[in-house]
């Protein structure tokens, strides 16, 4: 039964003499972001009812059908692509966010379609590569768990992402599987997230619950996650971050449950979640993090209340955890001696950098639906964008201090009583108070999106933040969009929220979610059979682990489906663009080559037909920031007479170089 | 009646135990992730909860949970096989098991009363149009994986040849390999030219090369000694003397 509390507004009764001409202007605007709780007690929700779910389910697999047809006419490049594709993420979304939004629903169909909606956008993503990783992180990861399925061993060097196999959480868990169903890492991997997926959505909707008591609110509170930028894409990829997050709503969940329960010394929960604590820390570095800011947030929160009626023991749970958070991952990057100071270091170094010089104006802010090639986004996805991030500052706007008045620890129903019973640090849940404060980080990565180096960081945010803003632009809908169920009202926030979803969809996938003809210098849109038959070329005919340089693309190519050890900045801190982006072979080129000891170089002509769409070819910072270079300028080794084009598939052109440091 | 109270924790025993069975006998996939997925992401973790005792207060929930403690399990797994040497399907099954059944032994003893009633809440009638309706989407669904895979294995943005020459390496320093592989859409006739120093020392004339086929010879090189020597080896259309690739290998010095 849902329980959204009703409480009336008594603002309106107050009298400010003298202030007539713009009384209704601050009313208005006062009502619009104020702490009224409008919400009305939803009543007994009505039974399950199994036409709603069933018709769903065929609208959620005739929607992937459309979708599924739009990328396979984009892999063709014909025409109508986008068409089918968008008409069946709208079917997707809008229908079975709808209804399981919807005021009075059971909450066992709200609970399934969630989970529906969570499995039908991982379909969803799966369609783009039905047969193996394409993307970026993704085959970075597959890499490190090559090695342990094939070589049955953990902490093998990962020569793209030495990081990984640090953090081998996620590459022991597929190769498990893997080992135990007989087959191999991609289709282990398929169905090892979809499992993460149905566990992430169920884990959320039970922390949510949890907080406010309310089934609707959990469930508008998911939606409104699922429209995070990073959720269809960068979270269901087979990447470390993937079951991060899964340990870190469990974590969540797991506490909340307790709290509520008012469970505060039960060991049974302690070593549950000492068990899932342990598991992050091994998996994902970042999650690990934030589980940690979590935590502790919670804890230093609860040290602030004031709430009489707060249990003496609550501290008896959170204060071994918050050991344990800080003390776990501590000990594992202690123990592994993980570089992580050296991969998340100059990216934060740098992202601040940027944010600083933005905010003092000393730079220029990044241009917004510009890839780096300099092509303008279509108009849909910048209309899109732009929607997104209006609703949700609007959500956000009437949501924040309804959020905080929601856990008031008072009787008292009108709202500024409320919110100055919780500036009085009178509340009766500081995971409310927390997760509320929270969305600020939602216009704090925003900022960061707006700069060229801090652009990552702000996407990267967004999986953590947007819990926050669930939870915010949930109790917004109920307490203020939909306080009756007016027609208009349900239609304009369904569509709102749809909006959100549409909107997080379009630009996690970065322009990129129609399958599209061959990119380069793209990571997903540049890998095809070409290039992946050149690859395993290598491994069949020169063996395994030969010293390989060559472009972003190529590189994890050569790693994954060649098997070979690519020599890099990450790697060996050798700037192959140094190697590759000079006119003539110089004795800085053969310098390199010397020091990175490589055996041979693999240069891709299609680097020349275009710019690179992520305007980098090689490596940030290239001479030419991603401008095609002229194929003379690729093949200058041609010319030496100590090395020899060994390979050539027209476009692919395979040089070995092993005499040039034969004697070194 | 301790034997209905304590079913979950036999039927995951059992089930531990037939996924050692079947990991170890059969190369079977599909009856091997029959039997793997529910143990390793959820009996294991199942059993585990019930070692430790009630926890969750709802049926999800404890699903929930059961999820991460199994995962949390496998991780431990693969630490200590890594130890052991034994992250192999049987060690993997032999892990689950142990700890299944160790953990269920647990429950059995610490845990003897009632649990906690986590029952499914009652399900909605269903129709035979539901039913339908539901097999269709799952049809449907599977139609659309269908076409991705089917559009990912047939587009190929490129048509190509690729045409290659390796020198034979250490076990046959004066050997190089001289590849063709045909990745068009058609099949194609091809004369394979090898030069030393400008002289032919080997060709091929009309290599018929169906689409997808690989063409590989050997050959030997005589070396001239003290230095380094490049053998070059061209690719042309049979007859029409059109150059397709050229390609080389350096071979040590003899």
């Amino acid at each position: 039964m849902s329980e959204d509390l009703g409480v009336t507004p008594s603002i309106r009764a107050a009298n400010w003499p003298g202030l007539r001409p713009i009384k209704g202007a601050v009313w208005r605007a006062f009502d619009c972001i104020g702490p009224e709780l409008h919400g009305r007690a939803a009543g007994i929700d009505p039974p399950a009812n199994p036409n709603w779910i069933v018709l769903l389910c065929l609208n959620a697999a005739v929607a992937l059908l459309l979708v599924a047809i739009g990328q396979a006419l984009g892999r063709r490049g014909a025409g109508g692509a986008s068409i089918f594709f968008w008409a069946g993420v709208v079917l997707l979304l809008l229908p079975t966010a709808t209804r399981a939004t919807w005021p009075q629903l059971a909450r066992g169909e709200r609970i399934f379609l969630l989970l529906l909606l969570g499995e039908a956008l991982f379909v969803y993503r799966l369609l783009y590569s039905p047969t193996s990783f394409v993307h970026f992180d993704a085959m970075l990861h597959w890499m490190s768990a090559q090695d342990i399925l094939f070589r049955h061993q953990l902490f093998l060097h990962n020569p793209l992402l030495p990081i990984s196999p640090a953090f081998p959480g996620l590459e022991i868990l597929t190769t498990a599987f893997a080992n135990l169903a007989g087959f191999a890492v991609f289709p282990a991997a398929v169905l090892v997230i979809a499992t993460l997926r149905v566990t992430f959505v169920a884990a959320l909707f039970l922390f949510f619950e949890t907080l406010t008591r309310s089934p609707r609110i959990a469930a508008l509170a998911c939606v409104a996650y699922m429209g995070c930028d990073n959720f269809v894409q960068f979270d269901s990829l087979f990447a470390y971050e993937t079951l991060g997050l899964v340990f870190c709503v469990l974590v969540m969940m797991a506490e909340a449950k307790a709290a509520r329960r008012a469970e505060h010394d039960d060991l049974r929960v302690l070593a549950l979640i000492l068990m899932l604590l342990a598991a992050l820390a091994i998996t994902h570095h970042v999650s690990a993090f934030a589980c940690a800011g979590y935590l502790i947030g919670v804890l230093i929160l609860e040290v602030l209340r004031r709430d009489p009626s707060a249990a003496p023991g609550r501290f008896g749970l959170l204060m071994p955890l918050a050991v344990a958070v800080l003390a776990f991952p501590a000990l594992w990057i202690m123990s592994r001696g993980a570089p992580l100071s050296n991969y998340l270091g100059p990216v934060l170094e740098r992202g601040v950098d940027a944010l600083m010089a933005r905010l003092d104006g000393a730079s220029n802010a990044r241009k917004l639906f510009v890839s780096a090639n300099g092509v303008v986004q279509p108009l849909g996805y910048r209309v899109l964008g732009i929607l997104w991030t209006l609703l949700i500052v609007i959500g956000l706007s009437t949501g924040f201090f309804r959020a905080l008045a929601l856990t008031a620890a008072t009787s008292e129903r009108p709202g500024l009583a409320r919110l100055a019973a919780v500036l009085s640090r009178k509340w009766r849940d500081s995971r409310v108070i927390l997760l509320t404060l929270g969305a600020f980080g939602f216009p704090v990565s925003v900022m960061f999106r707006l700069t060229g180096a801090g652009w990552e960081i702000g996407n990267r945010m967004g999986a953590f933040v947007f819990v926050s803003v669930g939870l915010v632009i949930a109790v917004a809908i109920v307490h203020f969009w939909q306080p009756r169920k007016a027609p208009w009202r349900l239609a304009a926030t369904s569509l709102g929220l749809g909006t959100i979803l549409l909107g997080g969809l379009a630009i996690g996938s970065a322009n990129q979610a129609v399958r599209g003809p061959y990119q380069p210098g793209a990571d997903a849109a540049s890998i095809e059979p070409m290039g992946i038959a050149a690859a395993s070329w290598t491994r069949d005919w020169l063996g395994e682990g030969n010293r390989f340089a060559s472009d972003r693309v190529n590189r994890l190519l050569l790693a994954t489906y060649g098997q070979q050890n690519i020599i890099s900045t990450i790697n060996a801190h050798i700037d192959e663009s140094r190697i590759f982006l000079t006119r003539k072979i110089t004795p800085d080129v053969l310098y390199w080559i010397k020091r990175g000891r490589i055996d041979y170089l693999l240069v891709d002509l299609r680097i020349t037909t275009a710019p690179a769409l992520l305007g980098r070819f090689y490596e940030a910072g290239e001479p030419g920031h991603g401008a095609p270079p002229p194929p003379s300028m690729l093949l200058k080794f041609d010319k030496a007479p100590h090395v020899a084009r060994i390979f050539d598939d027209g476009w692919i052109v395979i040089f070995d170089v092993r005499a040039l440091h034969a004697d070194s | 009646m301790p034997t209905a109270r304590n079913g979950d924790l036999a039927l995951a025993c059992g089930w531990a135990l037939v996924t050692l069975a079947v990991v170890g006998l059969t190369d079977s996939v599909i009856l091997r992730v029959i039997v793997s997925l529910p143990l390793l992401l959820f009996l294991t973790g199942h059993t585990i909860l019930r070692a430790l005792g009630p926890i969750a207060t709802s049926l999800l929930e404890h699903v929930a949970y059961a999820v991460g403690a199994s995962i949390g399990i496998c991780l431990a797994g693969g630490f200590v096989l890594n130890r052991l040497g034994g992250l192999t399907p049987l060690g993997w099954a032999a892990w689950l098991a142990v700890v299944t059944i160790a953990a269920a032994i647990v429950a059995r003893i610490r845990h003897g009363g009632p649990r906690p009633a986590l029952a499914l809440g009652a399900l909605p009638p269903l129709r035979r149009w539901h039913a339908l309706t539901l097999v269709a989407a799952v049809l449907i669904t599977g139609g659309a994986y269908g076409i991705a895979v089917h559009a990912a294995a047939t587009v190929r943005p490129f048509k190509y040849v690729e045409f290659w020459m390796v020198p034979g390496g250490v076990a046959a320093p004066n050997r190089v390999i001289v590849g063709i592989h045909n990745a068009e859409a058609k099949p194609l006739v091809l004369d394979v030219e090898v030069k030393l120093e400008g002289h032919i020392i080997a060709s091929w004339r009309g290599i018929a090369v169906a689409p997808g086929v690989t063409w590989a010879r050997g050959l030997a090189v005589e070396l001239q000694s003290g230095q380094l020597e490049k053998v070059r080896a061209s690719l042309y259309s049979h007859g029409g003397n059109i150059l397709y690739r050229q390609v080389s290998a350096i071979m040590p010095a003899g």
